[in-house]
């Protein structure tokens, strides 16, 4: 397993397209910060607040890791190099995880390129952390979890599909669904119980007085229930709830369901790799 | 004889197609196996089974003494390498990094013997040119260092001169003569191109729709293949007394027919062969390549 570790790091330090990673997402949050310096600039009493900053493009490196994994192990089967690694006796489960291992590497590059842009760029410019560092470190130890769930879900994909350009895309496709479909679960969930109802003029004559009524969209019962389940079990979910001013309701959950979408995504595609033809 | 590889009614289908249908053969320890077969064969699938890269439907095989279903089978594997149709290299990559990343890939503990490697290959002057701008002569002489690393004693190539120019071809097959010669590699090669395997082979083995049809040692090849003249006559005891006192080497093959393994006087063995009161049907000449005999093995064009 070292020796595999040892040639896919090698040969990912010198992947183009982990440095153009490295400097969109770096590059994205200096141009935020920036952003925000010269708003603060010119209105004193404000302050910078670092804490959003950090997980502001968590779901972009999440999508730009799921390219290079596209590429890094498409590569592998386009060049057919693969091949080199089974005949001279390495496990198919060791290829797997020795592959896995090496994106989860990629991406947690990626994903925590701007937090230390964030750290490196924003306290010289007097940005502030409002978090406590337990919620912090929390935030960040939680999401790093949810990160390796993501690639555990998109491995499968990219090792079964020999081909790069089809395992590229497919793994795209399938990433940008899990987060943009999270995205509107969480829309769906964040609809208040009550809505503005009809206007009507008061007693007075003058005075506006709005009813409240129920919320059609409101999910409540079992199906509330449900679907806070799979927002709250999904990486694309998770990742979703991260950022925001407060915690996740149910973060202490997390790690588990992070845990139980890793095993399970890896071990069907270590059992499916492991009969795969290779040619 | 040690054999490196054996195989017992080695079967691979892939869905209602058999590829590989009860294949048995060994490979002698020192030997340059011959793998021939038309295209379809099963030749390719073989070598993907021997490499680990599929598994077999049925059957079994046996390497450096470890059946596959060992799980130590891993340990012969890395006594071995192999070029599976195209080589297994990375385009981007110079010759040297490709070879650095198998080095990684074994555990080698330095680079050391890089440099001869690609000696060996002719590689040793592409400097940083990338992968994908070389020849495919280049190509396969890159995929075979890259098999070449960790000194492995049996090495696999899988149609190692398909494509190559006639120069690439010579260049080929005088590293093959010399791995075998000078490294004591055993070499199994794939291939349908049979006169250049002629050129190399030690054995061969002859396959045709996943199945073995025959082995045999490059001598018993050329003693099926030697120069005769094939004889029908009415009285083949006459025959082989007249060939006796004539001291000429044959071999009887029924009542009627018999093989001599020498020029002889037509005319002469007709008069003598008359005063027996026998009579000669027929007379051929036999002067067998080893395409002759690989097409009379698979029975000409009836399998195609």
């Amino acid at each position: 397993m070292n020796k595999l570790l040892a040639a896919n790091f090698s040969r990912m330090l010198k992947n183009k397209f982990l440095y153009i990673g490295i400097l969109v997402l770096g590059g994205a949050i200096a141009m935020q910060l920036y952003k925000d310096y010269t708003y603060v600039q010119s209105h004193p009493g404000e302050i910078i607040s670092l804490d959003i900053f950090l997980l502001m493009y968590s779901k972009v490196a999440i999508i730009i890791s799921s390219i290079f994994a596209g590429f890094f192990i498409g590569t592998e089967y386009s060049d057919k190099t693969i091949r080199n690694k089974i005949i001279v006796g390495h496990t198919r489960i060791a290829v797997y995880i020795a592959n896995m291992i090496t994106c989860v590497l990629a991406t947690l590059i990626f994903f925590l390129t701007p937090m230390l842009v964030t750290v490196l760029a924003g306290l010289p410019i007097s940005g502030v952390f409002t978090w406590s560092s337990k919620v912090l470190i929390q935030t960040i130890l939680c999401s790093i979890l949810t990160v390796i769930a993501f690639v555990s879900i998109f491995m499968p994909i990219v090792m079964l599909i020999s081909n790069k350009a089809v395992g590229t895309i497919t793994v795209l496709i399938i990433t940008s669904l899990m987060i943009f479909s999270a995205v509107e679960v969480g829309d769906m969930l964040a609809e208040p119980e009550m809505i503005q109802g009809v206007a009507t003029i008061g007693s007075d004559g003058v005075t506006i007085e709005y009813s409240e009524e129920p919320n059609p969209n409101y999910l409540e019962g079992t199906a509330r229930k449900v679907w806070q389940a799979v927002y709250d079990c999904l990486p694309g979910g998770q990742i979703s709830q991260y950022g925001g001013n407060t915690l996740p309701q149910n973060i202490s959950m997390f790690p588990v369901y992070s845990f139980m979408v890793i095993l399970v995504s890896s071990g069907a595609g270590i059992l499916i790799f492991r009969k795969k033809n290779l040619k | 004889m040690d054999y490196i590889l054996t195989t017992n009614a080695l079967s691979k289908s892939y869905k209602d197609f058999k590829a590989l249908n009860g294949l048995s053969m060994n490979v002698p320890k020192g030997a340059i196996y011959g793998f021939v077969g038309k295209n379809g064969a099963g030749k390719t699938t073989l070598i993907r089974l021997i490499c680990g890269l599929q598994e077999p439907t049925s059957g079994e095989y046996t390497l450096y003494g470890r059946k596959n279903t060992d799980k130590e089978v891993v340990k012969s594997r890395r006594r071995m390498g192999a070029v599976v149709e195209t080589p297994s290299i990375y385009l981007d990559m110079t010759a040297e990094d490709n070879l650095k990343q198998q080095y990684r890939v074994l555990g080698l503990p330095s680079f050391e013997g890089i440099h001869d490697i690609l000696k060996l290959v002719g590689l040793e002057n592409t400097g940083k040119k990338k992968a994908k701008n070389f020849s495919l002569g280049m190509r396969q002489r890159l995929g075979i260092a890259i098999a070449l690393v960790g000194n492995p004693d049996f090495l696999i190539l899988d149609e190692p001169v398909n494509g190559l120019d006639p120069q690439g071809i010579i260049e080929i097959r005088e590293l093959i003569l010399k791995l075998n010669q000078e490294e004591q590699i055993t070499i199994l090669i794939s291939s349908h191109i049979l006169d250049e395997l002629s050129k190399v082979s030690t054995h061969y083995g002859f396959i045709d729709n996943g199945c073995m049809i025959k082995e045999m040692s490059v001598a018993e090849l050329e003693a099926a293949c030697r120069k005769c003249v094939h004889i029908e006559v009415s009285d083949i005891k006459a025959l082989a007394r007249l060939l006796d006192k004539m001291k000429v080497e044959y071999k009887i093959l029924s009542d009627t027919t018999a093989d001599i393994y020498a020029k002889v006087k037509v005319s002469q063995l007709t008069q003598e062969l008359m005063k027996e009161n026998c009579e000669v049907y027929t007379m051929q000449e036999h002067d067998e390549s080893l395409e002759s005999y690989y097409i009379s093995l698979i029975g000409g064009g009836k399998n195609e």
